[in-house]
Protein backbone atom coordinates (compact mmCIF):
# COMPACT_ATOMS: atom_id res chain seq x y z
CA UNK A 1 0.00 0.00 0.00
CA UNK A 2 1.43 3.39 -0.94
CA UNK A 3 2.30 6.00 1.67
CA UNK A 4 -0.40 8.33 0.35
CA UNK A 5 -3.11 5.68 0.78
CA UNK A 6 -1.96 5.02 4.35
CA UNK A 7 -2.02 8.72 5.07
CA UNK A 8 -5.52 9.07 3.63
CA UNK A 9 -6.78 6.16 5.75
CA UNK A 10 -5.30 7.81 8.86
CA UNK A 11 -6.99 11.12 7.96
CA UNK A 12 -10.35 9.39 7.43
CA UNK A 13 -10.04 7.53 10.74
CA UNK A 14 -9.25 10.84 12.45
CA UNK A 15 -12.26 12.52 10.83
CA UNK A 16 -14.64 9.67 11.69
CA UNK A 17 -13.48 9.70 15.30
CA UNK A 18 -13.60 13.40 15.88
CA UNK A 19 -16.37 14.68 13.62
CA UNK A 20 -19.26 13.27 15.76
CA UNK A 21 -17.67 14.84 18.85
CA UNK A 22 -17.20 18.23 17.22
CA UNK A 23 -20.71 18.03 15.69
CA UNK A 24 -22.16 17.24 19.10
CA UNK A 25 -20.20 20.05 20.71
CA UNK A 26 -21.20 22.68 18.17
CA UNK A 27 -24.82 21.46 18.25
CA UNK A 28 -25.02 21.89 22.02
CA UNK A 29 -23.26 25.24 21.84
CA UNK A 30 -25.54 26.75 19.25
CA UNK A 31 -28.85 25.40 20.49
CA UNK A 32 -28.16 26.12 24.18
CA UNK A 33 -30.24 23.04 25.08
CA UNK A 34 -29.23 21.70 28.47
CA UNK A 35 -31.62 18.70 28.41
CA UNK A 36 -31.71 16.09 25.63
CA UNK A 37 -34.54 13.72 24.63
CA UNK A 38 -36.18 11.88 27.50
CA UNK A 39 -33.50 12.64 30.01
CA UNK A 40 -34.70 13.71 33.40
CA UNK A 41 -34.60 17.42 34.12
CA UNK A 42 -31.70 18.49 36.26
CA UNK A 43 -32.88 19.38 39.70
CA UNK A 44 -31.47 22.47 41.33
CA UNK A 45 -30.55 22.14 44.96
CA UNK A 46 -30.14 25.36 46.84
CA UNK A 47 -26.98 25.45 48.88
CA UNK A 48 -26.21 27.94 51.55
CA UNK A 49 -22.53 28.70 51.81
CA UNK A 50 -21.55 29.81 55.25
CA UNK A 51 -18.43 31.94 55.24
CA UNK A 52 -16.66 33.52 58.09
CA UNK A 53 -16.40 37.29 58.10
CA UNK A 54 -13.47 38.45 56.00
CA UNK A 55 -12.97 35.04 54.34
CA UNK A 56 -14.27 36.26 51.00
CA UNK A 57 -11.82 39.15 50.95
CA UNK A 58 -9.00 36.81 51.96
CA UNK A 59 -9.64 34.37 49.11
CA UNK A 60 -9.81 37.12 46.49
CA UNK A 61 -6.55 38.11 44.83
CA UNK A 62 -6.26 41.85 44.94
CA UNK A 63 -3.97 43.62 42.50
CA UNK A 64 -1.07 45.08 44.35
CA UNK A 65 1.45 47.03 42.21
CA UNK A 66 4.17 46.55 44.84
CA UNK A 67 3.68 42.76 44.75
CA UNK A 68 3.84 42.78 40.95
CA UNK A 69 7.03 44.85 40.99
CA UNK A 70 8.50 42.47 43.55
CA UNK A 71 7.66 39.54 41.24
CA UNK A 72 9.38 41.34 38.33
CA UNK A 73 12.50 42.22 40.29
CA UNK A 74 15.85 40.79 39.17
CA UNK A 75 17.16 38.74 42.09
CA UNK A 76 20.50 37.02 42.68
CA UNK A 77 18.83 33.61 42.36
CA UNK A 78 17.33 34.55 39.00
CA UNK A 79 20.69 35.74 37.65
CA UNK A 80 22.34 32.51 38.81
CA UNK A 81 19.52 30.51 37.22
CA UNK A 82 19.97 32.43 33.99
CA UNK A 83 23.74 31.81 34.00
CA UNK A 84 23.15 28.10 34.58
CA UNK A 85 20.65 28.04 31.72
CA UNK A 86 23.09 29.82 29.38
CA UNK A 87 25.88 27.40 30.27
CA UNK A 88 23.61 24.48 29.20
CA UNK A 89 22.69 26.36 26.00
CA UNK A 90 26.37 27.03 25.22
CA UNK A 91 27.43 23.42 25.88
CA UNK A 92 24.69 22.18 23.54
CA UNK A 93 25.63 24.84 20.99
CA UNK A 94 29.30 23.76 21.05
CA UNK A 95 28.30 20.10 20.66
CA UNK A 96 26.13 20.95 17.65
CA UNK A 97 28.96 23.01 16.14
CA UNK A 98 31.40 20.09 16.54
CA UNK A 99 28.92 17.79 14.79
CA UNK A 100 28.40 20.39 12.08
CA UNK A 101 32.16 20.76 11.55
CA UNK A 102 32.47 17.01 11.14
CA UNK A 103 29.56 16.96 8.67
CA UNK A 104 31.11 19.84 6.71
CA UNK A 105 34.38 17.86 6.42
CA UNK A 106 32.35 14.98 5.00
CA UNK A 107 30.65 17.40 2.60
CA UNK A 108 34.04 18.66 1.36
CA UNK A 109 35.26 15.08 0.92
CA UNK A 110 32.30 14.42 -1.37
CA UNK A 111 30.35 12.18 1.00
CA UNK A 112 27.26 14.35 0.32
CA UNK A 113 26.06 15.87 -2.96
CA UNK A 114 26.36 19.63 -3.43
CA UNK A 115 24.40 19.97 -6.68
CA UNK A 116 20.95 21.47 -6.35
CA UNK A 117 18.09 19.31 -7.62
CA UNK A 118 16.47 22.29 -9.33
CA UNK B 1 22.78 -5.86 23.46
CA UNK B 2 19.17 -6.68 24.32
CA UNK B 3 18.37 -2.98 24.08
CA UNK B 4 19.97 -2.85 20.61
CA UNK B 5 17.80 -5.72 19.41
CA UNK B 6 14.68 -4.02 20.76
CA UNK B 7 15.50 -0.72 19.07
CA UNK B 8 16.15 -2.59 15.81
CA UNK B 9 12.80 -4.36 16.13
CA UNK B 10 11.09 -1.06 16.88
CA UNK B 11 12.70 0.59 13.84
CA UNK B 12 11.76 -2.34 11.63
CA UNK B 13 8.20 -2.13 12.91
CA UNK B 14 8.05 1.55 12.06
CA UNK B 15 9.65 0.94 8.68
CA UNK B 16 7.11 -1.78 7.90
CA UNK B 17 4.18 0.49 8.79
CA UNK B 18 5.21 3.94 7.61
CA UNK B 19 7.93 3.52 4.93
CA UNK B 20 10.35 5.58 7.04
CA UNK B 21 13.20 4.92 4.62
CA UNK B 22 11.43 7.02 1.99
CA UNK B 23 11.30 10.01 4.33
CA UNK B 24 14.93 9.66 5.41
CA UNK B 25 15.98 9.35 1.78
CA UNK B 26 13.88 12.43 0.93
CA UNK B 27 15.47 14.55 3.69
CA UNK B 28 18.97 13.40 2.60
CA UNK B 29 18.32 14.27 -1.04
CA UNK B 30 16.65 17.57 -0.23
CA UNK B 31 19.11 20.38 -0.93
CA UNK B 32 19.21 23.95 0.31
CA UNK B 33 20.98 26.58 -1.83
CA UNK B 34 24.06 28.23 -0.32
CA UNK B 35 24.74 31.87 -1.27
CA UNK B 36 25.20 35.30 0.34
CA UNK B 37 21.46 35.65 1.15
CA UNK B 38 21.12 32.16 2.67
CA UNK B 39 20.76 33.62 6.16
CA UNK B 40 17.21 34.72 5.30
CA UNK B 41 16.20 31.07 4.83
CA UNK B 42 16.54 30.61 8.59
CA UNK B 43 13.97 33.30 9.46
CA UNK B 44 11.10 30.95 8.51
CA UNK B 45 12.41 28.21 10.83
CA UNK B 46 12.91 30.74 13.62
CA UNK B 47 9.26 31.81 13.31
CA UNK B 48 8.20 28.16 13.50
CA UNK B 49 10.28 27.64 16.65
CA UNK B 50 8.83 30.74 18.33
CA UNK B 51 5.32 29.62 17.39
CA UNK B 52 5.95 26.26 19.11
CA UNK B 53 7.21 28.17 22.17
CA UNK B 54 4.06 30.29 22.07
CA UNK B 55 1.79 27.26 21.98
CA UNK B 56 3.61 25.53 24.87
CA UNK B 57 3.65 28.59 27.15
CA UNK B 58 0.10 29.45 26.06
CA UNK B 59 -1.12 26.09 27.36
CA UNK B 60 0.43 26.79 30.77
CA UNK B 61 -1.17 30.22 30.89
CA UNK B 62 -4.55 28.69 30.07
CA UNK B 63 -4.36 26.63 33.28
CA UNK B 64 -4.69 29.82 35.32
CA UNK B 65 -6.20 32.49 33.07
CA UNK B 66 -9.90 33.27 33.59
CA UNK B 67 -11.43 35.15 30.66
CA UNK B 68 -14.00 37.45 32.26
CA UNK B 69 -13.75 41.18 33.04
CA UNK B 70 -14.02 40.49 36.81
CA UNK B 71 -11.38 37.76 36.86
CA UNK B 72 -8.98 38.26 33.91
CA UNK B 73 -6.83 40.93 35.55
CA UNK B 74 -6.69 39.18 38.91
CA UNK B 75 -5.85 35.83 37.35
CA UNK B 76 -2.83 37.41 35.62
CA UNK B 77 -1.81 39.10 38.88
CA UNK B 78 -2.16 35.70 40.61
CA UNK B 79 -0.02 34.10 37.92
CA UNK B 80 2.65 36.75 38.32
CA UNK B 81 2.80 36.72 42.12
CA UNK B 82 1.62 33.34 43.41
CA UNK B 83 2.08 30.62 40.76
CA UNK B 84 5.62 29.15 40.86
CA UNK B 85 7.48 30.41 37.76
CA UNK B 86 4.21 31.94 36.52
CA UNK B 87 6.04 35.25 35.90
CA UNK B 88 8.63 33.37 33.79
CA UNK B 89 6.12 31.47 31.67
CA UNK B 90 4.06 34.61 31.04
CA UNK B 91 7.19 36.62 30.22
CA UNK B 92 8.46 33.94 27.81
CA UNK B 93 5.03 34.00 26.13
CA UNK B 94 5.18 37.80 25.94
CA UNK B 95 8.73 38.04 24.55
CA UNK B 96 8.43 35.10 22.17
CA UNK B 97 5.29 36.65 20.65
CA UNK B 98 7.13 39.94 20.06
CA UNK B 99 10.17 38.18 18.59
CA UNK B 100 7.94 35.94 16.47
CA UNK B 101 6.30 38.97 14.86
CA UNK B 102 9.72 40.61 14.43
CA UNK B 103 11.15 37.58 12.60
CA UNK B 104 7.93 37.15 10.66
CA UNK B 105 8.27 40.71 9.39
CA UNK B 106 11.97 40.13 8.54
CA UNK B 107 10.89 36.96 6.67
CA UNK B 108 8.12 38.86 4.86
CA UNK B 109 10.34 41.78 3.80
CA UNK B 110 13.15 39.44 2.71
CA UNK B 111 10.71 37.44 0.54
CA UNK B 112 9.36 40.71 -0.90
CA UNK B 113 12.82 42.15 -1.66
CA UNK B 114 14.36 38.90 -2.96
CA UNK B 115 11.20 38.27 -5.01
CA UNK B 116 10.82 34.76 -3.68
CA UNK B 117 7.10 35.06 -4.39
CA UNK B 118 7.61 34.69 -8.16
CA UNK B 119 6.27 31.76 -10.17
CA UNK B 120 5.87 28.89 -9.18
CA UNK B 121 5.59 30.03 -5.52
CA UNK B 122 2.37 32.09 -5.71
CA UNK B 123 0.50 29.81 -3.32
CA UNK B 124 3.41 29.85 -0.84
CA UNK B 125 3.20 33.67 -0.89
CA UNK B 126 -0.58 33.60 -0.32
CA UNK B 127 -0.29 31.21 2.63
CA UNK B 128 2.53 33.41 3.96
CA UNK B 129 0.29 36.49 3.82
CA UNK B 130 -2.43 34.60 5.74
CA UNK B 131 0.20 33.58 8.32
CA UNK B 132 1.47 37.16 8.65
CA UNK B 133 -1.96 38.70 9.23
CA UNK B 134 -3.06 35.75 11.36
CA UNK B 135 -0.04 36.30 13.62
CA UNK B 136 -0.67 40.05 13.80
CA UNK B 137 -4.27 39.28 14.84
CA UNK B 138 -2.92 36.87 17.45
CA UNK B 139 -0.66 39.60 18.81
CA UNK B 140 -3.47 42.14 18.84
CA UNK B 141 -6.04 39.81 20.42
CA UNK B 142 -3.52 38.84 23.10
CA UNK B 143 -2.94 42.47 24.02
CA UNK B 144 -6.39 42.93 25.61
CA UNK B 145 -6.36 39.68 27.64
CA UNK B 146 -4.66 41.11 30.81
CA UNK B 147 -7.59 43.59 30.96
CA UNK B 148 -5.44 46.39 32.37
CA UNK B 149 -5.92 50.09 31.60
CA UNK B 150 -3.39 50.33 28.76
CA UNK B 151 -4.69 47.21 27.01
CA UNK B 152 -8.28 48.41 27.41
CA UNK B 153 -7.71 51.84 25.86
CA UNK B 154 -5.36 50.53 23.14
CA UNK B 155 -8.08 48.06 22.08
CA UNK B 156 -10.71 50.78 22.34
CA UNK B 157 -8.73 52.94 19.89
CA UNK B 158 -7.87 49.96 17.67
CA UNK B 159 -11.43 48.70 17.35
CA UNK B 160 -12.60 52.26 16.68
CA UNK B 161 -10.45 52.41 13.52
CA UNK B 162 -12.52 50.07 11.29
CA UNK B 163 -15.50 52.40 11.82
CA UNK B 164 -13.93 54.75 9.26
CA UNK B 165 -14.24 52.11 6.52
CA UNK B 166 -17.17 52.94 4.23
CA UNK B 167 -20.24 50.64 4.19
CA UNK B 168 -18.97 47.89 6.52
CA UNK B 169 -17.21 50.07 9.12
CA UNK B 170 -19.91 50.20 11.82
CA UNK B 171 -20.78 46.49 11.49
CA UNK B 172 -17.11 45.53 11.67
CA UNK B 173 -16.67 47.56 14.85
CA UNK B 174 -19.72 45.95 16.45
CA UNK B 175 -18.51 42.51 15.37
CA UNK B 176 -15.06 43.06 16.91
CA UNK B 177 -16.37 44.55 20.14
CA UNK B 178 -19.40 42.32 20.56
CA UNK B 179 -21.46 45.50 20.88
CA UNK B 180 -21.01 49.23 20.47
CA UNK B 181 -18.59 49.56 23.37
CA UNK B 182 -15.52 47.72 24.67
CA UNK B 183 -16.94 45.46 27.38
CA UNK B 184 -16.61 41.95 28.73
CA UNK B 185 -18.07 40.73 25.43
CA UNK B 186 -15.01 42.20 23.65
CA UNK B 187 -12.72 40.32 26.02
CA UNK B 188 -14.60 37.08 25.32
CA UNK B 189 -14.40 37.61 21.57
CA UNK B 190 -10.70 38.37 21.62
CA UNK B 191 -10.05 35.39 23.88
CA UNK B 192 -12.01 33.13 21.50
CA UNK B 193 -10.00 34.49 18.57
CA UNK B 194 -6.70 34.16 20.47
CA UNK B 195 -7.04 30.56 21.63
CA UNK B 196 -9.86 29.11 19.55
CA UNK B 197 -9.93 30.34 15.98
CA UNK B 198 -6.60 31.89 14.96
CA UNK B 199 -4.31 29.09 16.28
CA UNK B 200 -6.17 26.52 14.17
CA UNK B 201 -6.12 28.80 11.14
CA UNK B 202 -2.38 29.31 11.66
CA UNK B 203 -1.70 25.61 12.17
CA UNK B 204 -3.57 24.62 8.99
CA UNK B 205 -2.01 27.36 6.86
CA UNK B 206 1.44 26.69 8.31
CA UNK B 207 1.12 23.00 7.39
CA UNK B 208 0.30 23.93 3.80
CA UNK B 209 3.08 26.58 3.72
CA UNK B 210 5.69 24.07 4.93
CA UNK B 211 4.44 21.39 2.54
CA UNK B 212 4.79 23.82 -0.38
CA UNK B 213 8.32 24.77 0.73
CA UNK B 214 9.22 21.05 0.89
CA UNK B 215 7.78 20.35 -2.56
CA UNK B 216 9.13 23.43 -4.37
CA UNK B 217 12.34 23.94 -2.41
CA UNK B 218 13.88 27.27 -1.40
CA UNK B 219 13.70 30.11 -3.89
CA UNK B 220 17.02 31.38 -5.27
CA UNK B 221 17.27 35.18 -5.59
CA UNK B 222 17.28 36.49 -9.18
CA UNK B 223 20.64 38.25 -8.74
CA UNK B 224 22.28 34.97 -7.64
CA UNK B 225 20.76 33.08 -10.58
CA UNK B 226 21.94 35.73 -13.05
CA UNK B 227 25.40 35.84 -11.52
CA UNK B 228 25.70 32.06 -11.82
CA UNK B 229 24.56 32.19 -15.46
CA UNK B 230 27.00 35.02 -16.29
CA UNK B 231 29.96 33.25 -14.71
CA UNK B 232 28.74 29.87 -15.99
CA UNK B 233 28.93 28.54 -12.45
CA UNK B 234 26.68 26.11 -10.64
CA UNK B 235 24.90 27.32 -7.50
CA UNK B 236 26.12 25.26 -4.61
CA UNK B 237 23.84 23.57 -2.15
CA UNK B 238 24.00 21.68 1.13
CA UNK B 239 21.84 18.78 2.32
CA UNK B 240 18.83 19.74 4.40
CA UNK B 241 19.74 16.93 6.76
CA UNK B 242 22.09 17.15 8.62
CA UNK B 243 23.72 20.48 7.59
CA UNK B 244 20.79 22.88 7.31
CA UNK B 245 18.98 21.15 10.16
CA UNK B 246 21.98 21.58 12.51
CA UNK B 247 22.31 25.27 11.55
CA UNK B 248 18.59 25.67 12.25
CA UNK B 249 18.88 23.98 15.66
CA UNK B 250 21.85 26.23 16.56
CA UNK B 251 19.78 29.36 15.80
CA UNK B 252 16.83 28.02 17.80
CA UNK B 253 19.02 27.26 20.77
CA UNK B 254 20.59 30.72 20.85
CA UNK B 255 17.18 32.30 20.38
CA UNK B 256 15.81 30.30 23.31
CA UNK B 257 18.64 31.77 25.39
CA UNK B 258 17.73 35.29 24.23
CA UNK B 259 14.00 34.79 24.98
CA UNK B 260 14.69 33.42 28.48
CA UNK B 261 17.19 36.25 29.17
CA UNK B 262 14.65 38.88 28.13
CA UNK B 263 11.98 37.17 30.26
CA UNK B 264 14.26 37.19 33.32
CA UNK B 265 15.76 40.65 32.86
CA UNK B 266 12.60 42.44 31.71
CA UNK B 267 9.54 40.40 32.79
CA UNK B 268 6.11 41.29 31.40
CA UNK B 269 4.23 43.73 33.59
CA UNK B 270 0.58 44.48 34.25
CA UNK B 271 -1.05 47.84 34.95
CA UNK B 272 -4.09 48.66 37.10
CA UNK B 273 -7.37 46.96 36.17
CA UNK B 274 -9.28 48.54 33.28
CA UNK B 275 -11.93 51.02 34.29
CA UNK B 276 -14.06 52.23 31.37
CA UNK B 277 -15.23 55.25 33.35
CA UNK B 278 -11.73 56.60 33.92
CA UNK B 279 -9.91 58.71 31.29
CA UNK B 280 -7.25 56.99 29.18
CA UNK B 281 -3.81 57.02 30.82
CA UNK B 282 -1.28 59.29 29.04
CA UNK B 283 0.89 57.81 26.30
CA UNK B 284 -1.38 54.88 25.35
CA UNK B 285 -0.03 53.37 22.15
CA UNK B 286 -0.65 50.16 20.22
CA UNK B 287 1.88 47.32 20.19
CA UNK B 288 5.11 48.14 18.31
CA UNK B 289 4.08 46.21 15.20
CA UNK B 290 1.06 48.49 14.72
CA UNK B 291 3.00 51.70 15.36
CA UNK B 292 3.60 52.30 11.63
CA UNK B 293 -0.18 52.32 10.98
CA UNK B 294 -0.77 54.46 14.09
CA UNK B 295 1.89 56.98 13.03
CA UNK B 296 0.59 57.06 9.43
CA UNK B 297 -2.91 57.95 10.67
CA UNK B 298 -1.42 60.61 12.95
CA UNK B 299 0.39 62.47 10.16
CA UNK B 300 -2.50 62.41 7.67
CA UNK B 301 -4.34 65.80 7.57
CA UNK B 302 -7.84 65.81 9.09
CA UNK B 303 -9.49 66.39 5.69
CA UNK B 304 -8.43 65.21 2.23
CA UNK B 305 -10.74 66.31 -0.61
CA UNK B 306 -14.23 65.09 0.42
CA UNK B 307 -13.03 62.47 2.90
CA UNK B 308 -11.97 62.65 6.50
CA UNK B 309 -8.22 62.03 6.92
CA UNK B 310 -8.78 58.89 9.00
CA UNK B 311 -11.16 57.34 6.45
CA UNK B 312 -8.69 58.13 3.66
CA UNK B 313 -5.78 56.63 5.62
CA UNK B 314 -7.60 53.46 6.62
CA UNK B 315 -8.94 52.87 3.10
CA UNK B 316 -5.40 53.35 1.68
CA UNK B 317 -3.89 50.92 4.23
CA UNK B 318 -6.68 48.41 3.52
CA UNK B 319 -6.11 48.66 -0.26
CA UNK B 320 -2.35 48.29 0.20
CA UNK B 321 -2.82 45.13 2.27
CA UNK B 322 -5.21 43.69 -0.33
CA UNK B 323 -2.77 44.56 -3.15
CA UNK B 324 -0.04 42.54 -1.38
CA UNK B 325 -2.00 39.38 -2.18
CA UNK B 326 -1.78 40.04 -5.92
CA UNK B 327 1.94 40.91 -6.16
CA UNK B 328 3.06 37.51 -7.62
CA UNK B 329 0.30 37.78 -10.26
CA UNK B 330 1.14 41.37 -11.22
CA UNK B 331 4.93 41.10 -11.20
CA UNK B 332 5.22 38.84 -14.24
CA UNK B 333 8.68 40.18 -15.19
CA UNK B 334 10.39 38.52 -12.23
CA UNK B 335 8.61 35.26 -13.12
CA UNK B 336 10.35 35.48 -16.49
CA UNK B 337 13.61 36.08 -14.57
CA UNK B 338 13.74 39.68 -15.79
CA UNK B 339 14.47 42.73 -13.64
CA UNK B 340 11.37 44.53 -12.36
CA UNK B 341 12.55 47.84 -10.97
CA UNK B 342 9.08 48.95 -9.88
CA UNK B 343 8.61 46.00 -7.50
CA UNK B 344 12.17 46.28 -6.20
CA UNK B 345 11.50 49.94 -5.36
CA UNK B 346 8.08 49.06 -3.91
CA UNK B 347 9.67 46.48 -1.62
CA UNK B 348 12.48 48.82 -0.55
CA UNK B 349 10.16 51.81 0.06
CA UNK B 350 7.67 49.64 2.02
CA UNK B 351 10.46 48.24 4.20
CA UNK B 352 12.00 51.67 4.88
CA UNK B 353 8.60 53.28 5.51
CA UNK B 354 7.63 50.56 8.00
CA UNK B 355 10.94 50.89 9.93
CA UNK B 356 10.88 54.71 9.91
CA UNK B 357 7.25 55.05 11.00
CA UNK B 358 7.72 52.44 13.76
CA UNK B 359 10.74 54.37 15.12
CA UNK B 360 8.93 57.75 14.93
CA UNK B 361 5.79 56.24 16.49
CA UNK B 362 7.84 54.76 19.32
CA UNK B 363 9.71 57.94 20.23
CA UNK B 364 6.93 60.52 19.80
Amino acid sequence: MSMLKKYLILCLLFLFTFSPISFHLSFSLFTFNPVFGNEKKVETIEVEIIKEKGEEEKSKIIYDPAKIEKARKITKARILGLLAFWSIVLILFILIQITLKHEKCLLEKGYYETDLNH
Amino acid sequence: MALNVDIKKFRMGLEERFDLGKWIEFSRKKMVPVHRFSVFYYTGGVVLFLLILQILTGFFLLFYYKAAPETAHDSIAYMMTEVPFGWLIRSIHHWSSNLMIFFLLVHFFSVLLLKAYRKPRELTWLTGIVLLFGSLTMGYSGYILPWDDRAFFAVKVGTQMPESLPLIGEQLKVFLRGGRFVTGATLNRFFALHVGLIPWLLAGTLGLHLLLVQIQGMSIPLSIEKEALRLNKKIKGEPFFPHYFLHDISFWLLLLGVVVSLAVLEPAGIGPMANPLEPAPPGVKPDWFFLSIYQTLKIIPSKILFFSGETFGIVCIFLFVVSLVFIPFIDRASSRREASLFFTLLGAVTTLYFILMTIIGYFT
